[in-house]
């Protein structure tokens, strides 16, 4: 920072590297990988913007027991842009314990210059700009991190742009946990504050004019995410602070449901949807809901098709919440043709309202299964009848359609 | 289907051709005798209609007549379907079948060789067997429908190649039968077993059984860093508690440290405080004990002051006191001369009484024993008398005989049986009845004894022992004699006890029993007389034992006398014995008051002389007591003069003195004092004590750092092995291996629930109708058996299960006899038939089915088969025709 220049520097915070996509399998390599590529593109920018810093306002890693490799890897990100200071702050999942954590890690004392650890309650000097620490120590505490930067913003001399970091939840009544370090939402101007840089929750949140942000994740990590990075600039102290949100996340999450309803308006806006990625489709995580009452075979078909349309697509996933239902001529056609498998269908749908606690059966079932000759059946096949769920007989009723449904053709 | 004709030829014993029929609807039977050909014809016809006309397996060898090569050829009119078809089969050298159908009022040809063959099949829903003949499973209904000669008794298996039975099955049970659920289900089963076994456990390399192991692979390596990381957890806050309990133990040995410096500073001024304060302690007590002296001088001096006043005036009164005692015991002594000279006095006086009392007692004793003398005297003589009395009786007695009373007894019991012997001798004896004309006498000797008898007019009746002699007035004498053994006996009897009686009145002395009596009573009486006066002579003596001892006693008290005599010297006192009492009395009375007085004046006496004694004792001490204070008096002025003598300048000064200096030493060591450390005593032990609790925090403080490296250095060591990714990857995998086995499992369940219902819904429907069927058949069994109350009981697979009143008691099918099962196959293939023939009709055929069935029996089958004849068509094969005389239609084998 030239003196007389605005204060400019990047504040990010929940990068959570070495995260975990259960649901994803093997292919959640791809994710975490992705989250190291922002990174690497959140410096970029941040050097190429002649950023005076690079704050991560805690949750770097995921965990203090994140393997090496990734945290020599992200050591070897912040080593090439040499000329930004990066200001790293233990949030609640990276939290200094001291020995065993992430930050005492051997690697750390090989960290390139321009990367400070702000392990203390303690304040660093940036430019023109005092940056005051609050770091966490422990997961979980129902202490506000920011006290402490009420003590630490007395010592800071007057003339200098004072810029608090920290990581905790906000106190929004019924919005935080009590002990995950709820941060008052005056905390930037109780500690007299030009900004207060906090990380924790995964979204964009303003607060206080703008005096405190907590940007978000960078790289979303669930549907509906909307983190970015935020571009602070601060032209004298006191001054209000200018902010830029900056998204550069690598993948992008799509929760898109599959309306049965309308099932060419739905196969036409998915389409256009996956058109944007067409080339990289590794850069999109979908979801895809199937709703609606359908019938089995125009299921059948649907299913094949997006198996079809999403084949090179490796983060998509099908939900199928459909109802599957014939509609009344084929109901008829199918008692008519295969009683048994009509009066099977009726005992699957007896089975489930048995599952979910329903005594009446329905008036069309003229002879319904009793609950003692449905547990009799189970324990025969040695099901548990605890463990069976609504989606067991679905499925039941969906082979039993398919297969007569095969059998025809 | 029904048949019309069955044509052969060259088949079995037929080397020609032969013809049966025309079948009719009802019952037909055809009758002929054993090895006819009946049988094979049947059988010829089947193989037309089921085997493949070109198969040459040894079945269809088997129709060729023995012993020849002809070609068998069949031909077979049936009806099916509402139309009717003729099938023409030759087998083996010249095979071919042709297959022709009436239309038209004429037989039009349909096929011919294999497709005449399939389309038989098709009609008569049948099946080719792979190779070889065919047989009743692949027959279709037919199968079922004809009861073969010699067959097993037992419903054939429902499970046929032609899937017949099935059907049947299904007819009967009201199920239909859906082909493609079934084959669905069958392939729904087959999928199930790629990932279950039948009884519901994941299949072992089956897909979800690999997946199942994987997840627990899975799941194993997770616990595995789980646990490293709960070990992380674990070490964090062991890590954290100790850096703050060396936080702790920090600020607390500073503390320490600081109170151990005070502590060790306090104990070195107390301890040269009180070096200072052991001299100046010397110094305060030599005063004290210097001003202590001169005080107990000063009060010794007093106290003695005190004892010569004392001692003076003790000594004053002593001497007083003296004087006055000296004269009361005089005056005492006085007192008791006179009580000395009272009791002599009266000691005489006592003596003199007692002397008379002696005197008059002596009296009185001579004057009782006087008296006794003279009772005695008098007793004595009339105890003497009654002696003399009681000898003479004694001697009385003596000179009679003596008697017992057994004796006497005796006696009167031998008089009784010589008495009684005599009577029994004369009521044995004889009997006269004597009446003369006149009153008359004779002398009659009777027993040796002779007597007269008077003998009245009217007559008189004799009786005698033995004999009897009369001497009769005008008669002379009449001697009679009997001659009885028991007159003997008795005789003999009554001779033996007048024996007796007379050695024992010998024995005791005396004549008769008369006299020995009155010897016994006079005896008696005298025994009595002496008892009574030895009782009086006893009731006289008394306490005496004998009169002589009566005697003695009298002479010893005249002894006594004589004595008491002499003791009184000279005559004894006039007085009378009233006086004497009265003497006694009053000079009793005398004795006791005197004796109480001499008592009383001995005892006053005694207490006077113990007084004196105290008196004497009292002077003694008191004397001493003036001789003790008098020398106590003098050491007191000894010492007084002592203590007096130490004093030069006066012990007022002295004392003055020793207490100002002892004052000044007081004040010097309090105020010494006062500059001791507050618990200076027990500041060396405090000090010791805080420098060992100093050096024990920094010895644990030191462990603890230690400790915190310790852990410091397995933190890092445990930090950096990224566990977290490792577990991130492990949970990835799992989520994974846990959705195959979600997928395996749910697709496995839902399959086996498509299938269970299946099988359910169609046992539902089975056993619904099982019951209807049962009473169908029931009814049929009982029509045949005439046993109304027993029912046929049917398994879930509508095969017999057996027959019975009830479940309970259910009498298994395979131990029914032979007859019964042969009845009730019969009766559940009528009722295939019933039910098969409401499609069409359908042919039966029984080829000498009941050979175990009785006549009655037999007539009540040929009942059910007549009232089903009206839908079935009947074809009974038998070598009895007798039996099916009238019944139905008599079919014949014709030649062509």
């Amino acid at each position: 920072m030239i003196h007389g220049l605005p204060m400019k520097f990047f504040h990010s915070a929940d990068w959570q590297l070495g995260a975990r996509f259960a649901q994803f399998g093997a292919k959640a390599a791809g994710l975490r990988e992705a989250r190291l590529r922002t990174l690497k593109a959140a410096l970029k920018s941040a050097h190429d913007k002649h950023a005076d810093a690079f704050l991560i306002a805690g949750d770097l890693f995921e965990n203090n027991q994140v393997e090496d490799s990734l945290v020599v890897q992200t050591l070897r990100c912040f080593a090439e842009f040499p000329d930004l200071p990066i200001l790293i702050l233990p949030g609640n999942h990276d939290p200094y314990t001291g020995p065993g954590c992430v930050w005492s890690r051997p690697c750390f004392s090989q960290k390139s210059s321009n990367v400070s650890l702000l392990l203390n309650a303690a304040s660093v000097s940036i430019a023109d700009a005092c940056v005051l620490a609050s770091p966490l120590t422990q997961k979980r505490s129902m202490i506000d991190p920011s006290l402490a930067l009420v003590e630490l913003s007395r010592s800071v001399p007057a003339g200098k742009i004072k810029i608090g970091v920290t990581h905790g939840s906000l106190a929004i009544p019924s919005s935080h946990e009590p002990d995950d370090f709820p941060i008052a939402l005056k905390a930037a101007s109780r500690a007299g504050l030009d900004y207060l840089a906090v990380g924790h929750w995964h979204n964009w949140l303003v607060h206080e004019d703008g005096r405190l942000v907590m940007p978000g994740t960078p790289e979303p990590d669930r549907f509906g995410c909307s983190g970015g990075i935020a571009f602070v600039q601060i032209d004298a102290p006191g001054a209000v602070p200018r902010i830029e949100k900056i998204c550069l996340h690598s993948m992008t999450w799509e929760d898109f449901t599959f309306d049965f309803l309308n099932l060419a308006e739905s196969k036409l806006k998915l389409k256009r949807l996956t058109s944007e990625f067409q080339g990289q489709p590794e850069k999109l995580v979908l979801r895809i809901t199937l709703t609606g009452s359908i019938s089995p075979a125009l299921l059948h078909e649907t299913k094949l098709w997006l198996e079809r349309e999403f084949a090179g697509m490796p983060y998509v996933q099908v939900v199928d919440q459909s109802i599957p239902a014939l509609s009344e001529v084929e109901i008829q056609q199918l008692y008519s043709e295969h009683q048994l498998a009509g009066q099977i269908l009726n005992d699957l749908a007896r089975m489930e309202q048995l599952l979910l606690g329903h005594s009446a059966p329905c008036p069309q079932n003229e002879n319904p299964i009793s609950l003692n000759d449905v547990q009799v059946l189970l324990g025969n096949a040695k099901i548990d009848f605890t463990r069976l769920k609504p989606s067991h007989l679905r499925l039941a009723r969906d082979i039993l359609l398919q297969r007569i449904q095969e059998s025809k053709i | 289907m029904i048949l019309e004709f069955i044509e052969a030829e060259g088949v079995g014993p037929f080397s020609g051709k032969v013809r049966v029929g025309p079948f009719s609807m009802g019952i037909n039977v055809l009758s002929a005798p054993n090895e006819s050909g009946k049988s094979t014809l049947i059988k010829a016809a089947a193989r037309a209609l089921f085997d493949r006309y070109n198969c040459k397996d040894e079945q269809i060898k088997a129709l060729q007549p023995a012993g020849t090569s002809l070609s068998p050829r069949v031909s077979v009119v049936f009806e099916t379907g509402k139309r009717k078809f003729k099938v023409e089969k030759t087998f083996l050298n010249a095979q071919g079948v042709n297959l022709w159908e009436w239309k038209a009022e004429k037989w039009m040809p349909i096929a011919e060789s294999d497709q005449a063959d399939l389309r038989l099949n098709e009609l008569l829903r049948s099946k080719h067997p792979a190779r070889g003949a065919s047989n009743a499973v692949h027959w279709g209904l037919f199968g079922y429908l004809w009861a073969r000669q010699g067959d097993p008794v037992t419903w054939p298996d429902w499970k046929d190649e032609a899937q017949a039975g099935q059907l049947i099955q299904s007819r009967l049970a009201r199920v239909q039968l859906d082909p493609l659920i079934e084959k669905l289900c069958r392939n729904i089963w087959a999928e199930y077993l790629q990932i279950f076994t039948a009884t519901g456990l994941p299949k072992a390399n089956g897909e979800l059984k690999r997946a199942e192991s994987e997840l627990l692979k899975l799941d194993q390596e997770l616990n595995v860093v789980c646990e490293r990381m709960k070990q992380i957890d674990d070490l964090q806050s062991r890590y954290v508690a100790l850096c703050a309990e060396i936080d702790l133990l920090q600020s607390e040995t500073i503390t320490k440290a600081e109170e151990a410096k005070q502590i060790r500073e306090a104990a070195q001024q107390a301890e040269l405080i009180s070096a200072e304060l052991r001299g100046l302690e010397g110094e305060y007590q030599t005063f004290g004990s210097r001003l202590n002296q001169i005080h107990q001088d000063f009060q010794k001096l007093n106290e003695l002051k005190v004892s010569v006043v004392e001692f003076q005036k003790c000594v004053k009164e002593r001497q007083q006191r003296m004087v006055v005692e000296i004269q009361k015991e005089a005056e005492f002594k006085k007192q008791i001369r006179n009580h000395e000279l009272m009791l002599s006095q009266e000691q005489t006086a006592f003596e003199n009484s007692q002397k008379e009392l002696d005197k008059i007692r002596l009296l009185l004793k001579w004057r009782d024993q006087q008296d006794k003398i003279t009772e005695l005297e008098g007793l004595l003589h009339k105890a003497k008398l009654l002696q003399d009395e009681i000898s003479a009786i004694k001697l009385k007695r003596d000179q009679m005989p003596e008697i017992s009373s057994k004796q006497l007894k005796t006696m009167d019991e031998l008089v009784r049986t010589t008495r009684e012997r005599s009577l029994q001798l004369e009521a044995l004896g004889l009997s006269i009845q004597i009446i003369p004309k006149n009153p008359s006498t004779a002398k009659v000797l009777q027993d040796g004894t002779e007597s007269m008898l008077e003998i009245p007019a009217e007559g008189l009746n004799l009786r005698a022992r033995q004999s009897v002699e009369l001497d009769l007035d005008g008669w002379g004498i009449i001697q009679m004699r009997s001659g009885a053994r028991e007159v003997a006996a008795l005789q003999e009897q009554m001779k033996k006890a007048e024996d007796d009686l007379q050695k024992l009145l010998e024995t005791i002395g005396v004549r008769s029993s008369d006299e020995a009596r009155r010897e016994f009573e006079k005896r008696t009486e005298l025994e009595q007389q002496l008892k009574m006066n030895e009782a009086t002579l006893q009731q006289l003596l008394e306490k005496w034992e004998s009169v002589e001892k009566l005697n003695s006693e009298v002479n010893q008290r005249k002894l006594q006398q004589e004595i008491l005599n002499s003791r009184i010297q000279g005559a004894p006192s006039t007085l009378s014995l009233a006086e004497l009492e009265a003497s006694e009395q009053k000079l009793e009375i005398l004795v006791q008051s005197r004796h109480a007085a001499v008592k009383e004046l001995t005892d006053q006496l005694a207490a006077q002389r113990r007084n004196a004694e105290i008196f004497s004792e009292t002077l003694r001490n008191l004397e001493r007591e003036i001789l003790d204070a008098q020398a106590a008096l003098q050491r007191c002025e000894v010492q007084i003069q002592e203590i007096s003598s130490r004093y030069q300048a006066g012990m007022e000064a002295a004392r003055n003195e020793a207490q100002a200096a002892f004052v000044q030493a007081e004040a010097r060591f309090q105020e010494k004092r006062k500059k001791l450390p507050p618990e200076h005593d027990k500041l060396p032990e405090r000090n010791r004590r805080i420098t060992k609790a100093a050096e024990e925090l920094a010895a644990t403080l030191e462990q603890k750092r230690r400790d915190m490296n310790k852990l410091e250095g397995q933190l890092a060591a445990l930090g950096s092995e990224g566990l977290y990714s490792r577990e991130t990857e492990l949970v990835e995998k799992r989520q994974e291996a846990e959705q195959a086995v979600e997928a395996a499992q749910s697709r496995g369940w839902a399959l086996r629930i498509v299938h269970d219902l299946f099988l359910y819904r169609k046992h539902a429907a089975t056993r619904s109708v099982l019951g209807p069927l049962e009473s169908r058949l029931s009814t049929a069994f009982a029509e045949i058996s005439g046993d109304h109350h027993r029912k046929v009981f049917l398994d879930d697979q509508l095969q017999i299960a057996g027959i019975g009143s009830g479940s309970g008691d259910l009498v298994d099918f395979q131990c029914l006899s032979q007859g019964a099962k042969e009845q009730l196959v019969l009766a559940l293939r009528l009722a295939v038939a019933c039910e098969l023939s409401t499609d069409e009709p359908q042919v039966l055929v029984l080829d000498d089915v009941l050979v175990n069935t009785d006549s009655m029996r037999q007539q009540r089958v040929l009942d059910v088969l007549q009232n089903a004849g009206n839908q079935l068509q009947v074809i009974i094969l038998t070598c009895h025709g007798d039996r099916y005389r009238g019944v139905g239609k008599m079919i014949k084998i014709a030649d062509q």
